[in-house]
C-alpha cells in the first residue's frame, strides 16, 4: 500500500501489522496520539508505518471481531498529530487502515463488512470519503464498496 | 504516563474541519448502555436481513475475494501448507462455484478424467490450464496464483524428497567436493 507524501507527490510503501507491546509503550509515551490506546487492549489493535521508517507510527485502529453478526466494527482510530488537518504530510492513513479492516472481514467470511458507530456530524464524510451506508445508528460497508476502497487505499481488488 | 484530556468532537472541531476529522479519526462511541443496547438490536435485524437477501452471486463474489486475499497472504508466506497446494485450493475453488465436477470440466474445455487427476494430484497443471482458470473466475484469481501456488508446493517436494534426491545422488559422477565451511 502506498501512503503519499504532500510535498513532494512521492508514493511511500507502508505496511500495516498487529500493535505489539514494544510499540504499545511507544504509543502511551508519544505525543503524536492523544487516546489511551491501553484501553483498547480486549481487541485488536494495527498500526501503519512506513516501510523505511518502520519506528514511527503514523495510525492506529481497533477492530473488534463479532463473528455473530459477521462483521468487524472499528472501535477506534487515529492518526498521528503530524498528519491531520491542513499541515499533514502524509496523506491516505486512515483510508489505508479502513481498508484493512475491509480486507480483514473478507478474510473472516464476513463479504467485507465493517462497521463504526459515527459522530452525527461526520456521517455524510464517512459516506462520501469511503463508501459507508447507514444501518440504524452505524454505518457499515461490505461487499463491492468494500473491494473498492481496498483497491482504492491498498492498491489492488 | 497516561493520556489526559481525549479529544472529543466537540475539541477536534476547534481546529479540524468535519471532513478533517473524518480523515483522521474514527471516535470511540459514546451512547448509554441503554441507546447502545436499542441500536445494537436494530443494528443486528438490519445486517442478519441483509445476509439474507444476498444473491448467490454476491455470495460467490464475496467468498471468491476471500479465497485471493487467503492466498496473497500466504504467498507472502515462507512455510508450505498442504491445504493451499495446487489441488486443494483448485477442489475449494469448484466446491465454491456449486457445480458438479463434470460441469465445471465442461466449461474450461478440459476432460473430466484430467480434472479429477488435477484435483487429487496426479497430474502437474500446465500454464494454459492457469489461465482458463484465471478467466473463468472473471479474472479474480489471477493466473500467476495458480502458478505460483504451483511453483510453492514444487519448490517443498524439490527440498524434502530424499528418496528421488539419492536415487539422483546414484546417477551422478565426479561429484565436486569442497572442504566443509564453517556454515557446513
Amino acid at each position: 500500500m502506498k501512503l503519499f507524501h504532500l510535498g513532494s507527490g512521492e508514493a511511500l510503501d507502508a505496511e500495516i501489522k498487529e500493535m505489539d507491546e514494544e510499540t504499545s509503550a511507544w504509543v502511551k509515551r508519544s505525543s503524536e496520539f492523544s487516546f489511551d490506546w491501553t484501553t483498547e487492549h480486549a481487541y485488536e489493535i494495527y498500526t501503519i508505518y512506513l516501510l523505511k521508517d518502520d519506528r514511527n507510527i503514523l495510525g492506529l485502529m481497533s477492530l473488534i471481531d463479532r463473528p455473530d453478526e459477521y462483521r468487524v466494527h472499528l472501535n477506534l482510530l487515529e492518526v498521528s498529530k503530524s498528519n491531520q488537518g491542513r499541515q499533514k504530510s502524509l496523506d491516505n492513513i486512515a483510508g489505508c487502515l479502513i481498508a484493512f479492516a475491509a480486507e480483514e472481514a473478507f478474510k473472516r467470511g464476513y463479504f467485507g463488512f465493517v462497521s463504526l458507530e459515527p459522530k452525527t456530524q461526520l456521517i455524510e464524510h464517512y459516506r462520501q470519503q469511503y463508501g459507508f451506508s447507514q444501518y440504524g445508528r452505524y454505518l457499515g460497508i461490505e461487499g463491492t464498496a468494500s473491494q473498492q476502497l481496498i483497491k482504492a487505499y491498498l492498491g489492488y481488488e | 504516563m497516561s493520556k489526559k484530556g481525549e479529544p472529543t468532537y466537540d475539541k477536534l472541531k476547534k481546529t479540524l474541519s468535519d471532513q478533517e476529522i473524518a480523515q483522521s479519526y474514527v471516535l470511540r462511541g459514546t451512547m448509554t448502555e441503554e441507546e447502545k443496547q436499542a441500536a445494537e438490536a436494530e443494528f443486528k435485524k438490519l445486517r442478519l436481513e441483509k445476509l439474507k437477501s444476498m444473491s448467490d452471486e454476491q455470495v460467490l463474489q464475496g467468498e471468491l475475494v476471500r479465497m485471493k486475499l487467503l492466498i496473497r497472504d500466504y504467498l507472502q508466506q515462507n512455510t508450505f501448507l498442504p491445504a493451499f497446494s495446487f489441488a486443494s485450493q483448485l477442489k475449494q475453488y469448484i466446491d465454491l462455484l456449486k457445480v458438479p465436477h463434470g460441469q465445471f470440466a465442461q466449461d474450461i474445455a478440459i476432460h473430466k478424467t484430467k480434472l479429477s487427476r488435477l484435483i487429487h494430484a496426479k497430474e502437474a497443471p500446465n500454464v494454459d490450464f492457469m489461465y482458463r482458470l484465471e478467466i473463468h473466475s472473471g479474472a479474480m484469481i489471477p493466473a500467476s496464483f495458480w502458478y505460483r501456488l504451483y511453483a510453492k508446493q514444487i519448490e517443498e517436494e524439490i527440498k524434502t524428497n530424499q528418496e528421488k534426491r539419492a536415487l539422483a545422488s546414484e546417477k551422478v559422477k565426479n561429484e565436486l567436493k569442497f572442504k566443509p565451511t564453517i556454515e557446513g
